[in-house]
């Protein structure tokens, strides 16, 4: 339980709330590359603010605030040039810190270009998307996490949700979760509509699970009956990448989750996935990315549930646009949400102070940040892979046959045994 | 005919039924929200005027307030205890 002010204080996302100054101390992907191929300006909106993201033709970006300063139309409508933007409108010419260095209109001699600075974040690619930075100078580092990074086909779900981001974020730190919401109730779910339910999720009964705060979030652990501390999901475990991920793996794919602030109430929920099983050989560097959305609303408003992310989106977005945390009632297994929020507000009071975040947040330039994520997923082995393409949001990917191709063969190499009992198990 | 549920607890409590809000817990939501530590157990400060944050869960019978004061630091666990229940070691 939480009051109405604390709430808000966690939710608000805005600039000039407490959050939202903390959430502008961070880089947030708000576009793929493949988006500027046909036009080179797009409209996007993050934390409660509109921009016009561009690229510029030597293929840099840049990032402005939507409304040109002269009399505010919209920058998305306006001319790239070689260093900057110009409005569609009168002319003015912006560069990627915002300068205004060119008013057509105005005498030749004129300085009130000089006193024109439009806001302007930092854009740049990683991954196959576009990041943006839209706080204070000197921008911290974009973290180069490994998922981003690392060979292999790359396959991102997303989708615009109409809730609030923390929601989504707390449920990262919420394992029991997953032994109703993906196991109970996806059996109930199969059993009254005629299908099995992965047998991965269906089977993990917790134990135990644990917490662990380090610089980059919080590592969540788990003790599934019939296995031990011993195991990947305890000794291992896998992050809250914070503010905005989760970093989840098994079965050869790695994949960070992330939840993208557009407002209070909108969150663009993607699913980063990079599949690269053992025994599938050499992937070509950067390889291309491949896009879409996956669906978690029916044609008559109800919920698609009967996969593992539309039954977190039905979670999150069932909460409410902003979940109301004054009439909650959480317990002893709800330590991680707990911890979540304390480290929110201890992170906002810092950037109150003037200081920068103490995690989540570097200003060191790395080739590449590895993060703790286990291998053998709820002990379910090789066929987690199967499950998780054929269970999860990637069943919506224009690539399934390619992964489950990739990962059929690799199976092979492996010499994996029962090789046909897996797939069978998995439903292909 | 039986009254709504949110009718029987105002009912119950003497106190007059909230229009002001759509949820049949405002009751109860205002009792926890009174029962929130608001100074720090080490520094007194006020735990939300200073940026800190209390969290009401259950354990149990117990009702816990995990609390982080943003003046001193402070965290740790506040239990509400509406009675004192001792057990006598074997000896």
């Amino acid at each position: 339980m939480l009051t109405k002010e604390r709430n808000e204080a966690l939710t608000r996302v805005g600039p000039g709330t407490p959050m939202g100054e903390l959430l502008r101390r961070y880089w947030y992907p708000v576009a793929f590359d493949e988006d500027f191929d046909s036009w080179p300006i797009k409209k996007v909106r993050l934390l409660c603010e509109d921009f016009a993201l561009y690229r510029t033709p030597d293929g840099s970006f840049g990032i402005i605030q939507e409304k040109c300063p002269h009399r505010h139309a919209s920058m998305v409508n306006g001319i790239v040039e070689e260093d900057g933007i110009r409005c569609g409108y009168h002319g003015w010419c912006y560069d990627k810190t915002g300068q205004c260095i060119d008013q057509p209109a105005e005498p030749e001699n004129s300085v009130f270009k000089d006193k024109i600075k439009a806001q302007a974040g930092r854009a740049e690619t990683l991954g196959g998307m576009i990041w943006a930075y839209i706080g204070p100078e000197p921008a911290p580092a974009l973290p180069r996490f490994d998922v981003f990074v690392m060979d292999g086909l790359r396959d991102v779900g997303h989708s615009v949700l109409p809730c609030n981001w923390l929601q989504i974020m707390e449920n990262s730190v919420d394992p029991h979760h997953v032994e109703y919401l993906h196991g109970r109730f996806f059996e109930f779910l199969g059993n009254q509509t005629g299908f099995e339910a992965p047998s991965a999720f269906t089977r993990a009964k917790h134990v135990k699970v644990g917490f662990d705060p380090f610089e980059w979030g919080i590592i969540k652990r788990r003790v599934l009956e019939g296995m031990s501390e011993e195991d990947d999901d305890w000794a291992i475990g896998h992050p809250l990448v914070f503010p905005e991920f989760m970093r989840v793996g098994g079965g050869g794919i790695d994949q960070m989750q992330i939840r993208v602030p557009i407002d209070d109430t909108h969150t663009w929920a993607m699913f980063y996935s990079v599949h690269h099983p053992e025994g599938a050989g050499e992937f070509a560097e950067h390889g291309p990315l491949v896009e879409y959305e996956y669906q978690w609303i029916d044609d008559d408003g109800n919920f698609i549930v009967d996969y593992i992310e539309g039954q977190d989106v039905m979670a999150w977005v069932s909460q409410g646009e902003i979940a109301d945390r004054t009439a909650e009632h959480i317990g002893k297994s709800d330590a991680g949400v707990i911890m979540l929020r304390r480290m929110f507000k201890e992170q906002m009071k810092l950037v109150a102070e003037g200081t920068d975040p103490a995690v989540g947040f570097t200003r060191e330039i790395h080739d590449r940040i590895d993060l703790p994520c286990e291998k053998d997923k709820f002990g379910a082995g090789a066929s987690f892979s199967f499950q998780w393409i054929n269970g999860g949001s990637m069943r919506y990917s224009p690539q399934k046959s390619d992964l489950l191709a990739l990962h059929t063969d690799a199976a092979v190499a492996r010499g994996e045994p029962n090789l046909d009992e897996l797939m069978d198990a998995a439903g292909q | 005919m039986s009254s709504a549920p949110h009718l029987r607890v105002a009912a119950e409590t003497k106190q007059p039924v909230r229009l002001t809000g759509d949820h049949w817990w405002d009751l109860d939501r205002e009792r926890h929200i009174r029962d929130r530590p608001k100074y720090c157990p080490d520094c007194a400060s006020g735990i939300e005027e200073e940026g800190g944050i209390a969290v009401e869960y259950w354990e149990g019978e117990r009702r816990i307030f995990h609390t982080w004061c943003g003046a001193c630091g402070w965290a740790g666990d506040i239990v509400r205890v509406d009675r004192m229940i001792g057990h006598e070691t074997e000896r």
